[in-house]
């Protein structure tokens, strides 16, 4: 059901501070009444991200570095990382998996340099090492995200959300691809201006994590990470292959991971 | 096809890198920061009336006393209520604001926080206000379960979805649900507070 009033087209002129005033009493009188329509339109999409939507295109990477450092700086003591295992720790625990499927996840980091998860590049300019990790949870609640490991099947209301690891500054995309079709561009939103420094990061928007339904990619749904160390264009990443050797073999210069979703019947 | 894909989001759980960041880790301090900032800043760009200079100063003080006050922090689970409270605080105070514009961060303020399931402990002043922002949302809500649900919830004492189910003998599904819709009232009440701004420009 839609409402006629508040249109998606006028939130986001809400959202921009660009509606017009005969318009912005138009809505304001609407919304002083009740409209299960109005509620319908929220509930979805469009409210989970009127709170993104309020920044534009947010902070450009330069700022967001400013303004780190000015302020985290003078609480920080000098003192030594841990090491990078407590990190990662640290990282799962914050998606709310627990510590058994942390110790149970170890072997594979330690295998991250395999050959078999190595990337292919040229020697000279070796492509930026990438990997995805899946986390499964149920929507609006953390307390039941895990780790997704490769070949354990996805449950019928779970949904993935994304954490991603990348050896050296690259444009990051996600890419959804089905049995047949062409490939669908999940991340990200927009072009982004700066490439993404290495290091580990979750996809999130608004400070939620962006949860991801693979079932709306069709039979057997892959999702493919591609860092790439120059922006790419929507139109290449629609015509990916299926298959990580075959992704990596269509973008050389870059880092890929796919991971093929298993999705539990319902 | 791209919105199908992006379901209800599921909130992080900020307490582990609160804690790391607590002890002094940088690289949680930066986990936290990249986490919260796009929505820190997209409430200070409508706290600063969209002059992004001024919204970058205010983040940037967000984010600089929360730091400063990581260690006062009780609940780490709770970092992103307690983050926008700063910031509540810091955009609120910065300029005297009119009442219009005062209603906009309420409801923004709020709409970030309401995913929280446990009470709070809120200061007197603060729960009365809460409790104003809750009836101007409801005032314009026709679903009467709803309304009733919302007021065991966010008034005085607050109740747990658990508690509100046993009370009115409802599934604790229905109540959970009613509260994701209640959230969804909250931002028609900022859209409310913003399309009130924009008639009045």
């Amino acid at each position: 059901m839609t409402c006629a009033i508040l249109t998606p087209e006028r939130i986001d002129h809400l959202l921009r501070g660009t509606v017009r005033a005969a318009d912005g009493r138009v809505l304001l009188d609407h919304l002083s009444s009740p409209c299960e329509s109005c509620l319908d339109l929220l509930s979805g999409p469009a409210g989970d991200a009127i709170v993104a939507r309020l920044g534009g295109d947010g902070l450009t990477a330069p700022e967001a570095d400013r303004i780190f450092s000015a302020a985290a700086p003078a609480v920080v003591p000098t003192r030594a990382r841990r090491p990078r295992i407590q990190r990662w720790v640290a990282s799962i625990a914050l998606a709310a998996a627990g510590v058994a499927i942390v110790v149970s996840f170890l072997p594979k980091w330690h295998g991250f340099d395999r050959e078999d998860t190595r990337l292919k590049g040229t020697p000279a300019h070796p492509a930026p090492e990438a990997r995805l990790i899946m986390l499964a949870g149920k929507p609006l609640a953390p307390e039941s995200v895990r780790l997704l490991q490769r070949g354990e099947k996805l449950g019928p209301r779970e949904v993935l959300l994304v954490r991603i690891r990348i050896s050296a500054p690259a444009f990051v995309y996600l890419v959804g691809i089905g049995e047949s079709g062409p490939g669908l561009v999940l991340w990200p939103d927009k072009a982004e201006r700066e490439p993404r420094p290495a290091g580990e990061f979750e996809l999130a928007r608004a400070g939620d994590a962006l949860s991801i339904d693979p079932r709306a990619l069709g039979r057997a749904p892959q999702i493919a990470l591609i860092a790439s160390p120059r922006p790419l264009e929507p139109a290449v990443l629609s015509r990916l292959p299926r298959g990580r050797e075959q992704v990596a073999a269509a973008l050389p210069d870059c880092g890929v991971d796919v991971f093929d979703v298993e999705l539990q019947s319902p | 096809m791209t919105a199908v894909l992006h379901v209800a989001a599921v909130p992080f759980d900020d307490a582990a890198e609160v804690q790391a960041a607590k002890a002094g880790d940088r690289a949680a301090f930066r986990a936290l920061f990249e986490r919260h900032q796009r929505a820190v800043f997209g409430y200070c760009m409508v706290a600063a009336r969209r002059d992004r200079d001024r919204a970058l100063d205010l983040v940037q003080e967000t984010f600089s006393r929360a730091f400063r006050a990581l260690h006062m922090l009780a609940e780490p689970e709770r970092f992103r209520q307690w983050l926008f409270t700063i910031a509540a605080n810091i955009c609120r105070t910065g300029a005297a604001q009119e009442e219009r514009h005062d209603r906009v961060l309420q409801a923004l303020q709020f709409e970030q926080i309401a995913d929280d399931e446990r009470p709070t402990l809120l200061e007197a002043a603060e729960r009365k206000e809460r409790i104003a922002t809750v009836r101007r949302i409801l005032a314009h809500v026709a679903d009467e379960r709803l309304r009733e649900i919302v007021q065991l919830k966010y008034g005085d004492p607050e109740h747990t979805t658990r508690q509100i189910a046993e009370k009115l003998s409802v599934p604790h599904g229905t109540v959970t649900v009613k509260l994701m819709r209640f959230r969804a009232a909250i931002r028609r009440e900022l859209c409310r507070a913003l399309a009130s701004e924009g008639a009045a420009s």
